[in-house]
């Protein structure tokens, strides 16, 4: 029979509230990775598989239409480039709404903060993604698809925004979740005409002038097509700015992490 | 010592407001086995979670110079698609547990728990008792000075509770419990003490049969309850004085001249189990 009480009991030391969250955050996004591709097999291939699948079918279906649009850029790398970069946004978007609800469990243990899942879940949506979209480059570049990393800080910056925005969305839908439920419901509602008007399929410059003034009040419109002017010189990026996109990013994630810290009162009943 | 310094906790409910604690002041000491009395919905387990740290109050705060563990209860923090040996492993890693320190809190869960092949099956897949064997196994491998028990032991056979009962008796040379349960034979056997709610006031009594005495005066005056509940409680408590004598399972007393001889029939009662 096992002892009644272990007799090493560990003792449970006090840190650094900072120590604390850091090896918090490290062990959620540990969890995170086993979870997410823990049950499959070759489970972080599937990482790359499926939007590479994905894009391949699209790619077939509309890139010999759509690809006379961009003489600049092989097509399914526009089209991969785009998906990514709206991928960091609607990924994280996802996880905001369901992060509350899948976590909540969690909150019993003293050293876990409400907001540590999330960023944990947000940091891990930005790795993944990130990996992605590197080995992406690889691929492209061994197919002989010539990439330009002179200004690759402005790629590493877009993404980074829409990731932000992305994070800030997440955090309003998901806390309002925990009021109206419907939320849920319309933050599917919300981002699924995203690819269409965030110049995921086709390029700005190839709209009508109407469409491109539209077009031109999403914020992830800038980024994706600035993404892609850093890592093709040539490529004609339109009206884009960097400035209007990194407004919005600021003001939704602190509008974001300021409605999470309004109702943090809400967030840990079961 | 656990201090509560002008605690206010509600929860909203149909827009009204229902207050658990309502600026509560109030120096728990720790050191003895405490039970928290109250009606169904008084928020026992609120405040439970209030000590633990799980929940944090509206105002005030609530401190301590202990080590306070997680609310042991059911609604665990597992993770259903994850197995017990990687939910073992999550809470050694958000405790800062170094790897040798991991290895051997593993092997003890796992002799402990006495889950066999299940310690590798999805925690969803558990049944409530094997859930609760998994909680109370690993949170026995940490040095806690105060550990939060909520309901955990009414799940689970008799072999389990008997162990659990066990354990606790061994826990008390270092370590206090604070207890939730609605069984207060159970209570009464266990703690030396109570935190008395109702109506969003807590109230400690250092002696468990004033608390009890007074939760009992409170339930008759309060309408709504019904009657053969609070007849069953009643019932609970004399026959837990009258059977004084009686070898039921073994179980902690409060007075510590019966401590000894408590011990010795839980131990024959556990090795006969054997």
């Amino acid at each position: 029979m096992a002892e009644l009480i272990a007799d090493f009991p560990i003792p449970v030391r006090k840190k650094s509230p900072w120590l604390v969250q850091v090896t918090v955050v490290k062990a959620l996004m540990k969890r995170e990775m086993v979870t997410r591709f823990g049950k499959y097999k070759f489970g972080i291939v599937w990482m790359i598989v499926e939007p590479l699948i994905s894009t391949i079918i699209i790619g077939f279906i509309i890139g010999r239409i759509a690809g006379r649009t961009v003489p600049e850029i092989p097509y399914p790398f526009f089209l991969l480039n785009g998906r990514i970069l709206l991928q960091l946004f609607t990924g994280s978007l996802k996880i905001g709404v369901n992060s509350i609800k899948a976590n909540q469990g969690l909150l019993v243990y003293r050293t876990v903060c409400p907001l540590d899942p999330f960023i944990a879940r947000f940091l891990f949506e930005l790795g993944s993604t990130s990996t992605s979209f590197v080995l992406f480059c690889i691929i492209g570049m061994w197919m002989g698809v010539t990439l330009s990393f002179g200004a690759i800080y402005l790629l590493v910056f877009c993404g980074l925004l829409t990731w932000l925005m992305g994070c800030g969305m997440g955090l309003i839908f998901g806390v309002s979740a925990l009021y109206y439920k419907e939320m849920e419901k319309v933050a599917l509602i919300f981002q699924s005409p995203l690819i269409f008007i965030s110049a995921v399929l086709v390029p700005i410059a190839a709209l009508p002038n109407a469409a491109q003034e539209f077009i031109l009040k999403n914020p992830l419109a800038h980024t994706i097509e600035l993404s892609r002017k850093a890592l093709f010189p040539f490529y004609n990026n339109s009206d884009t700015n960097i400035i209007y996109p990194f407004s919005c990013a600021i003001i939704v994630f602190f509008a974001g992490l300021y409605f999470f810290r309004v109702n943090r009162f809400s967030l840990d009943r079961d | 010592m656990i201090i509560f310094d002008n605690v206010t906790k509600y929860y909203t409910a149909n827009g009204s407001r229902k207050y658990i604690l309502k600026n509560v002041s109030l120096t728990i000491p720790t050191g003895r086995n405490i039970a928290i009395l109250g009606p169904n919905g008084a928020g026992k387990s609120t405040t439970l979670r209030l000590i633990g740290g799980a929940e944090a109050p509206n105002s005030g705060t609530v401190s301590s110079d202990q080590m306070i563990s997680w609310p042991l209860g059911l609604a665990s923090g597992f993770q259903g698609s994850l197995t017990a040996r990687q939910n073992v492993l999550f809470v050694c890693e958000i405790n800062g547990f170094t790897k040798e320190e991991i290895k051997s809190v593993m092997a003890y869960v796992v002799d402990f728990s006495e889950l066999g092949n299940y310690f590798d099956v999805a925690v969803g897949k558990f049944s409530s008792g094997m859930r609760a064997r998994l909680t109370f196994a690993l949170s026995m491998s940490f040095r806690f000075d105060v550990y939060l028990v909520d309901e955990l032991t009414s799940v689970g056979d008799q072999i389990f509770r008997e162990k659990a009962n066990k354990a606790f008796t061994a826990l008390k040379k270092r370590a206090s419990l604070m207890f939730v349960s609605h069984n207060l034979k159970v209570v009464k056997e266990s703690c030396d003490s109570a935190l008395l709610l109702r109506d969003g006031a807590a109230e400690f009594f250092g002696d468990m049969d004033e608390g009890i005495f007074e939760y009992q005066k409170f339930i008759k005056e309060k309408k709504g309850i019904p009657e053969d509940d609070l007849g069953r409680h009643q019932e609970e408590t004399t026959a837990t004085a009258r059977s004084k004598e009686s070898p039921l399972i073994s179980s902690p007393k409060g007075k510590e001249g019966e401590k000894g001889k408590e011990r010795k029939e839980g131990d024959k009662n556990g090795s006969q189990t054997e």
